[in-house]
């Protein structure tokens, strides 16, 4: 017992740098540091600088550990993320990961990718190969509103569908913390109950006598920020239900979809 | 002194035991077997150790604290997942769930998915007919890569598509179009390309594609799916894109 006394105070004056594994209340450790029993460690950091793989107990509650970089609570903090389609920005309660400009393939084409993707407004080509030469393989368009005639007068922001006619589309890629899940719900502009709704909007996608692309939920101010090209790329189209196989009430023939984004 | 010195002599034959009541560093009560009067620091080394159930170590590749629960190494915390498109294998920061084959619609037909799969190596089917009824089908990927402006991909040219699963830790994993750069804050998996179908042929879904894809199978075109990298067309879309350049695009997670 004298002798354990001994070491302790020498590794608290100098520390002390022990090569072989060493077992508390563990005859045979089988790691560096072998503890029979439970670890606790401490909330104090007055002064003390943290290194990667640092382990503490905090007051808010948690374990946490320091990964280079920042602290990481156990459980971790929770985050997730939407695309605010047809802004540049994020609704109040998220922030902003990056915005850009909404694409897909033309509103021709056969081919390409159906889905639709916010492009970053920085885009780099660090370590990428590149031709700028036209070989017309996989392509990638704009995406423009074509709201004139199309059901929705005015949205939200007090825009008519005739000032919002061959806009580009924006788009916002928003982080939320504290919130686990994403979900879109096509058909209302509320959320279930338990869910905070971040926006609503309406149905868009391409017109039924186009090719196919991806129906997505476009914010009900939409900003008219982006270029007036006319360029029909893509285009984005509000969307109507058609009854038959789609049961009617609660839907009405061709009567225009909202939808709400909602985290939780 | 000499006490200390006999000690760390028994140290080295057989390691240390301490049998008594708790070990406090910088304290001197305890209340636990061991019990640190601050912070306590587990080491950074990821390469695979043996550790047994209760093990707690740093792994400076995922980033993340990990235990040991008797047969795997189990990341603390929130979990998410991506596909590595073009390879086998998951990016240093991140661990394997299964491979498979990337496999999507014909690039002839009109019908089918227009989405991508990641079809596991290791397949297990139900009720099946093994006759041809020809509804919804499904074929492997090639890279068309030869001729469509990434020279470093031109070797790859007609081979197959495979595909990793991969678990990160974080809550979430974003495809970044456009750069190879993530945001602040993110863990960038990888880099590569935005790659889809032709747009002549079928539709197709936009999916990254890893910068440096694995050789798979034969180079010889068979049919099936093929993907293209993808070049901007300005006009809706503006600068600072730039026309017919291919574009480039990151998987982070946070």
């Amino acid at each position: 017992m004298k002798n354990i006394i001994v070491i302790v105070t020498i590794s608290v004056i100098a520390g002390s740098v022990f090569s072989q594994n060493l077992g508390i209340g563990e005859p045979s450790p089988g790691q560096k540091l072998d503890v029979l029993g439970w670890v606790k460690v401490g909330n104090e950091n007055t002064g003390t600088t943290a290194t990667t793989g640092t382990i503490r107990y905090h007051s808010s509650g948690r374990l946490q550990f320091y990964n280079g970089s920042a602290w990481v609570s156990l459980p971790p903090d929770r985050s997730t993320t939407f695309i605010n389609w047809g802004r540049n920005d994020c609704p109040a309660g998220s922030s902003l990961v990056y915005n850009g400009q909404a694409a897909s393939k033309h509103y021709q084409h056969n081919g390409s990718g159906t889905n639709t993707l916010c492009l970053t407004n920085s885009p780099n080509w660090t370590g990428a190969s590149f031709n700028d030469a036209s070989v017309d393989a996989s392509l990638i368009y704009g995406v423009e509103f074509q709201m004139s005639g199309y059901g929705i007068a005015s949205f939200g922001n007090g825009l008519t569908s005739g000032q919002l006619q061959d806009y580009d589309a924006e788009c916002a890629v928003c982080l939320v913390d504290g919130a686990s899940e994403t979900m879109m719900v096509p058909g209302t502009n509320v959320c279930p109950s338990g869910w905070m709704l971040r926006y609503w909007g309406y149905l868009m996608g391409n017109h039924y006598t186009q090719t196919k692309n991806e129906t997505v939920c476009v914010n009900n101010s939409p900003l008219q920020t982006g270029v007036n090209s006319d360029c029909n790329g893509n285009l984005w189209y509000p969307t109507e239900v058609e009854l038959g196989v789609l049961n009617g009430s609660p839907y009405f023939q061709d009567r225009e979809l909202t939808c709400a984004v909602c985290t939780k | 002194m000499k006490k200390i010195i006999t000690i760390v002599i028994i140290s080295a034959l057989s390691g240390w035991a301490f049998s008594q009541t708790g070990l406090g560093v910088d304290k001197a009560t305890t209340s636990q077997k061991l019990d640190v009067n601050g912070w306590l620091e587990v080491g950074n080394e990821s390469a695979p150790g043996t550790g047994s159930a209760g093990t707690i170590r740093y792994n400076s590749s995922v980033k993340s604290l990990q235990f040991h629960n008797g047969s795997t190494w189990v990341n603390v915390g929130i979990t998410t997942n991506f596909t590595n498109w073009g390879r086998n294998d998951c990016p240093a920061t991140s661990q394997l769930v299964y491979t498979g084959y990337a496999a999507g619609g014909n690039i002839g037909h009109t019908g089918s998915g227009a989405n991508t799969l990641c079809l596991t190596n290791a397949p297990i089917y139900a009720a099946f007919s093994t006759a041809n009824q020809d509804g919804n089908l499904l074929y492997g990927v090639e890279m068309l890569t030869s001729g469509y402006g990434l020279a470093t991909l031109a070797g790859f040219h007609g081979y197959d598509m495979l595909c990793a699963v991969c678990e990160a830790t974080g809550n979430e994993a974003l495809m970044m179009p456009g750069t190879t750069n993530c945001p602040s804050g993110w863990i960038r998996q990888y880099s590569g390309y935005v790659m889809s179908a032709h747009y002549t042929q079928r539709k197709g879904e936009f999916v990254c594609v890893n910068a440096s894809p694995v050789a798979y199978g034969s180079n010889v075109n068979t049919g099936g799916d093929y993907w293209y990298p993808t070049e901007t067309e300005l006009g809706s879309l503006t600068a600072p894109y730039v026309h017919d350049r291919e574009v480039t695009c990151c998987i982070c997670t946070r």
